[in-house]
């Protein structure tokens, strides 16, 4: 993943952030820290081509992002990029099976094939969840819904994973141990991982951390540097 | 609300009356059989009627040749041919008790006597009787041998003609022919009688049965009746009845229904008192002939009288 | 878009959440069938009714309510309604002007009405028998196909007529007729009806009896003898309550058989001109009979019937309305509860027309199932109507 001279505005405000250059290893594990509020999760938004910078340039898995349009974007990011969110959002109307197998079933961009399926079933053996597969989320413990949310991360075998504080409402140990499997899975499966959290007693677990005030530069509109 | 609640209750209602059924007009009167079958409750009636309708109807008289079919009951599968008929022939005058208590379709029913119900002539000999508290009633009888009073008859005869011809419009021309010759054999019949009546009618007569009443009011004769059967010969009870009825009426003739026995016709003899057969003829004449031949046979008879004794 | 995927989610979550799922089709469906059911049952109730009404030209009866004379005389509920004569309805057939049909329908057997009528009620309303015959003389019923079914009796069997009231000392005595015949199931109250010759049904009413002929009755049961030969009886004498061969000579009615009661009596006029004649004869100031047109009645009827129909359909229009309602902010909260997840199947990639297919799959669903509910009640009513219309009206 690589991200050059990116400039990016919420419609409508005047402050928005500037990202010189950040790029990454394949299998790298990458931690961002930085205060409430200060991007972070745009930042991710905007690696992933959720959100779109007005000029610059991202690349993963030698592709830029910024040349795609939106649909385009929808379907690389669907099929290369691992999300997992701020209290994982699996849907409890799913069992833990199908909420892994989610990405398969809203985009006609992947296939759910047997091989998914092995993938899934493989991804719940390494995370020690196959015993909760028929399970619904809101049954299991915040740990369990984690690695549930690490394999449908994975399923799709994506070259990045964006992680936005996944690890917010857990313990210290817990915290500790979630990220502990992020980082081994991530690299088990050569993935590159980034993962934004505001909490620094996580940093030890990642290759390389960076403060996210050290990385971006505050813009304001109409005063761009 | 007061509809909605009238409603819930007429619309179950409305639903349990649900009925199917075809429309139909309002006169099915017309008999649609070509050869439509015609009941009758004694011979004159089917006398009439075969006069009448010709080769047009079957005309079934049912009762049995050796009874009166004024007592006859038929059985259930004989009325259930009178309820089948195109048209059923009542004689009225409360003929035949059991039309009374049958179940005929007053739709092909004729009371050929409704006409003249007012002349009808009551019979007070029923014993008369109460329950408990309630009113005291009889059993009051009429008279039924209307059609040995000849003008009645041929309104009898009229009766069935107009049947005839309304149920079978299509040969009411021939029926009202047919009923316009018997009513000339009948008129004749009537005039004969009443000519040899005038003769006659200053004679007490006695009757063996109950049955001339209409004939007796018809021609003016003065008849008294006993209950006599013609095969039987009167004992001497019945002799002293008729002894006792002498008093008051001194009759020196007694008309027999049938051809009586011999030793009933010297026993009355030897009292002075003739016999002379007038055949009602209420059933089918034994000797193959007909009621008219029968009546004129009645009428020659009865010439007897005018000579004396 | 994923159809097959957006499809598989749609159906996990509504069977997850398939109590309300199921509720909001049920109110749906009812509030869309409701008012069908209303409007289709009056139409069949009104077809059935006008056709046995338009059958029947004329209907002769007390004065009284108009309506209660046509359901006594063609559907033979409404037995307390007042008398006429029989020579009153004879004498509509005096002048040749019309035929009728007498009807005395006033007491029960077994449940079921007995009618008093004549022979001519088969024809004139083209009954044919399933088994046996015609009502062949006093004492005998035909019944109706589906009291011959009910009861599980046939011809040679016996019914008993209830008695008016338990102890009338006055002489509704029960019956016990002879069935002669059961009629074809034809549907509608000739299959519910018991029918008998109307001097049976006088019988039925005390008007008639048969008893030990009151001369050879025993000494110790007369209680007395006038000079006029006249014998009174006690209450010990042998009443019959059958008729039977031997005894039906004994049967005799009290008072003149002319002035015996008939609830109404069906008047078939030769021709309109006779039938328009006829009425006029009671459009007097203060007729003491009235002849109805029941085909007219039932158009007064059906005016009152539709207006009431249109008032409940107005009142179930604005319940499917409320259910309607309540139905689209259901769909709008459910809705704004899912916005985090919708907004995150957009963030991991999900096709926008999956979404879209997704937002609007529980609406649609619970619709097209409500509809398609509704679509086989509705087929189901009309295809089995007569069925339980019949069932009903027993």
């Amino acid at each position: 993943m690589r991200l050059r001279n990116l400039d990016f505005h919420y419609p409508g405000q005047r402050f928005g952030l500037r990202v010189p250059e950040l790029s990454t290893d394949d299998g790298e594990t990458l931690a961002i820290i930085g205060p409430s509020g200060c991007g972070k999760t745009t930042l991710l938004r905007l690696i992933a081509g959720i959100l779109v910078p007005s000029s610059g340039e991202i690349s993963v898995a030698d592709q830029k992002l910024t040349e795609l349009d939106e649909r385009q974007r929808r379907a690389f990011r669907i099929a290369n990029i691992g999300m997992i969110f701020q209290d994982f959002e699996l849907l409890d109307y799913l069992s833990a099976r199908d909420n892994i197998l989610l990405p398969y079933r809203v985009t006609s961009a992947l296939t759910l094939d047997d091989r998914a399926r092995d993938r899934c079933a493989s991804l719940a053996e390494a995370t020690g969840v196959t015993h909760l597969l028929d399970q619904r989320p809101t049954d299991l413990s915040q740990g369990e819904r984690q690695r549930l949310a690490l394999c449908r991360a994975l399923v799709t075998e994506p070259k990045l994973i964006l992680a936005d504080e996944p690890t917010g409402n857990l313990d210290p140990e817990n915290q500790r141990r979630a990220v502990e499997l992020l980082c081994d899975t991530a690299k088990k499966r050569n993935a590159t991982l980034i993962m934004v959290t505001h909490d620094p007693s996580v940093l030890d677990a990642f290759d390389r951390h960076i403060a996210l005030p050290d990385l971006v530069e505050y813009t304001q509109k109409g005063n761009a540097a | 609300m007061k509809l909605s609640f009238t409603f819930l209750v007429v619309l179950p209602g409305l639903v349990a009356l649900i009925s199917c059924d075809s429309s139909k007009d309002g006169s099915p009167r017309a008999i649609a059989s070509a050869n439509p079958v015609i009941q009758t409750v004694n011979y004159p009636l089917a006398y009439f009627a075969e006069r009448i309708a010709g080769d047009n109807a079957e005309i079934i008289f049912a009762a049995p040749a050796d009874g009166d079919p004024a007592f006859w009951k038929p059985s259930d599968d004989e009325l259930s041919a009178f309820q089948k008929a195109d048209l059923i022939i009542l004689n009225g005058a409360t003929y035949a008790k059991w039309t009374t208590t049958a179940s005929l379709p007053s739709g092909r029913t004729v009371d050929t006597s409704a006409g003249f119900a007012d002349k009808f002539i009551s019979v007070t000999e029923a014993t008369t009787h109460t329950h408990g508290d309630g009113e005291a009633h009889a059993h009051a009888g009429t008279a039924f041998t209307t059609w040995l009073d000849f003008s009645l008859a041929k309104q009898q005869a009229k009766a069935i003609a107009d049947a005839l011809s309304e149920r079978l419009p299509d040969r009411a021309e021939t029926f009202q022919k047919n009923f316009t010759t018997l009513a000339v054999d009948l008129d004749s019949l009537d005039a004969d009688m009443m000519a040899l009546a005038k003769k006659i009618s200053d004679q007490p007569l006695f009757a063996s049965h109950p049955v001339y009443q209409y004939w007796s009011r018809a021609y003016g004769l003065n008849v008294d009746a006993v209950h006599w059967e013609p095969e039987t010969v009167p004992d001497t009870g019945a002799l002293n009845e008729l002894i006792k009825k002498s008093v008051t009426h001194d009759g020196i003739w007694m008309i027999w229904e049938g051809e009586p026995a011999a030793e009933s016709i010297e026993k009355l003899q030897q009292r002075n008192i003739g016999s002379v057969v007038f055949d009602p003829c209420g059933n089918r004449p034994e000797d193959g002939s007909d009621w008219l031949a029968t009546m004129r046979k009645n009428l020659a008879n009865l010439e007897t009288l005018t000579s004396g004794q | 878009m994923n159809f097959a995927g957006a499809f598989h989610l749609g159906l996990c979550y509504l069977r997850r959440h398939r109590g309300k799922t199921v509720l909001l089709i049920a109110a749906i469906s009812l509030s869309l069938i409701l008012p069908f059911a209303v409007a289709h049952t009056v139409r069949l109730a009104e077809q059935h009714l006008r056709s046995r009404a338009d059958s029947t030209p004329l209907v002769f009866g007390a004065v009284g309510s108009e309506l209660e004379l046509v359901f006594n005389s063609l559907y033979f509920t409404k037995p307390d309604i007042n008398s006429v004569t029989a020579s009153e309805a004879e004498t509509l057939s005096a002048e040749g002007m019309s035929r009728i049909i007498p009807i005395h329908a006033r007491f029960s057997a077994r449940g079921f009405p007995v009618i008093g009528t004549s022979l001519d009620y088969f024809d004139f309303r083209q009954l044919t028998f399933s088994s046996g015959d015609a009502f062949i003389r006093l004492g005998d019923c035909v019944l109706g196909a589906k009291v011959a079914k009910e009861l599980g009796l046939g011809p040679g069997d016996h019914l008993i007529t209830t008695p008016d009231a338990l102890f009338d000392m006055a002489g509704t005595f029960p019956l016990k007729m002879r069935i002669t015949g059961v009629l074809a199931a034809v549907g509608g109250p000739d299959d519910n009806a018991v029918f008998a010759d109307t001097r049976t049904s006088w019988v039925v009413a005390g008007l008639a009896h048969g008893h030990q002929d009151a001369a050879s009755t025993d000494a110790d049961q007369k209680l007395g003898e006038s000079d006029d030969g006249s014998i009174a009886l006690n209450a010990a004498v042998v009443e019959y309550n059958e008729v039977t061969p031997d005894n039906i000579d004994s049967f005799h009615f009290h008072g003149d058989s002319a002035d015996f009661p008939l609830t109404a009596a069906i008047v078939l006029p030769h021709d309109s001109r006779a039938e328009t004649l006829l009425m006029g004869r009671f459009t007097g100031n203060e007729p003491s009979a009235q002849l109805l047109r029941p085909r007219s009645v039932m158009d007064d009827l059906f005016d009152t019937v539709f207006r009431i129909r249109d008032l409940v359909l107005l009142a179930l229009g604005a319940v499917a309305l409320a259910a309607a309602t309540i139905a689209i902010l259901v769909f709008a909260l459910s809705n704004r509860l899912r916005t985090r997840e919708f907004q995150n199947l957009e963030n991991l990639g999900a096709d926008p027309s999956t979404v879209r297919f997704l937002v609007s799959f529980e609406a649609t669903f619970v619709i097209l199932s409500s509809l398609a509910i509704t679509a086989m009640v509705v087929a189901i009513l009309q295809l089995t109507s007569p069925l339980w219309l019949s069932t009903f009206s027993a």
